[in-house]
């Protein structure tokens, strides 16, 4: 299963998965102004589904510009890429717990760290 | 236990104490700060009290810290451990210090140095900066990491007893801004 499933399968209980959208990195207008957890999804040859930011915001729409440090870096470096964002249903969790939980369960479970992630 | 058992604690008091059973942790109970040289140079979770520990009355509970994050740059592969330890936290003027812009009260002399305090963020905090305790009534509480690279960080800890705390008593603890 690739990670990005897995994280959905874990955050399942806190997320509207009918609320769930993919925006391309050219797309940025699109991005929702929910709460939640984002993942930057990088599309290479090799593996066309590695998740390589997981961040979390108040704000998707404010959080995720051309002057998010990751987003530049992956603009920068050119790579193809898309947004999933996660919005949370009813405040279950904060955004903060979501992310370290997710960050957590990455490393410590599946041996995987987030290679823009910089710290857990 | 799974990283969604401690997710899903039901209080402040089961969390805290389903990490105290954890393997991985060793707990030293609460201390008066002036000892501050009784903190180990080890990575962990620290807890301030203002006069007594009790989970039950989390008011008490004026600060939640860590210290050993896991971290790595963007195109390096190798993953390492902050330097900084729980005793070098409280020789450094990290964050506690906001509980302690008065002169003899928690986090000036003779722990830190008030010519290394960030000025700007002072003023983003003055309502919390004009908080202070007397030293000796400050307690530390101490959840000491064997290894922090197995089964969850001190970040972790950190942020669920944060969340808990904020769903108990609706709000963080005074010297934690965010």
């Amino acid at each position: 299963m690739i990670i990005q499933k897995k994280i959905e399968k874990l955050i399942a209980e806190y997320i509207d998965a009918n609320l769930i959208t993919e925006v391309n990195k050219d797309s940025l207008s699109q991005i929702p102004s929910n709460e939640g957890l984002y993942l930057f999804i990088e599309k290479s040859k090799e593996n066309p589904n590695k998740v390589v930011y997981v961040g979390e915001s108040l704000n998707f729409k404010k959080r995720i510009n051309a002057n998010h440090s990751s987003f530049k870096y992956l603009c920068d470096k050119r790579k193809e890429f898309f947004i999933r964002t996660y919005p949370i249903i009813n405040k279950a969790i904060s955004t903060k717990m979501l992310e370290i939980l997710v960050l957590n369960y990455l490393y410590y479970e599946l041996d995987f760290y987030p290679q823009l992630n910089r710290e857990i | 236990m799974n990283l969604k058992t401690y997710v899903r604690a039901r209080s402040f008091k089961q969390l805290i104490e389903s990490y105290l059973k954890n393997k991985n942790i060793d707990y030293q109970e609460p201390f008066e700060i002036s000892n501050y040289k009784e903190i180990k140079r080890n990575h962990g979770v620290y807890l301030i009290w203002h006069k007594q520990k009790s989970y039950n009355k989390l008011k008490d509970l004026i600060y939640i810290g860590c210290s050993g994050k896991l971290k790595k740059r963007p195109d390096d592969e190798s993953i390492f451990i902050t330097k900084q330890t729980l005793r070098s936290r409280f020789s450094a003027g990290h964050s506690p210090r906001r509980l302690s812009l008065n002169g003899n009260f928690f986090g000036l002399n003779p722990i830190f140095n008030v010519a290394k305090i960030d000025k700007e963020k002072l003023q983003d905090n003055i309502e919390i900066y004009k908080k202070s305790f007397p030293l000796k009534k400050i307690k530390i509480e101490i959840l000491y990491f064997k290894n922090i690279k197995k089964e969850f960080s001190p970040s972790f800890v950190e942020r669920s007893l944060l969340d808990c705390y904020k769903k108990e008593f609706g709000k963080f603890p005074l010297g934690n801004s965010k």
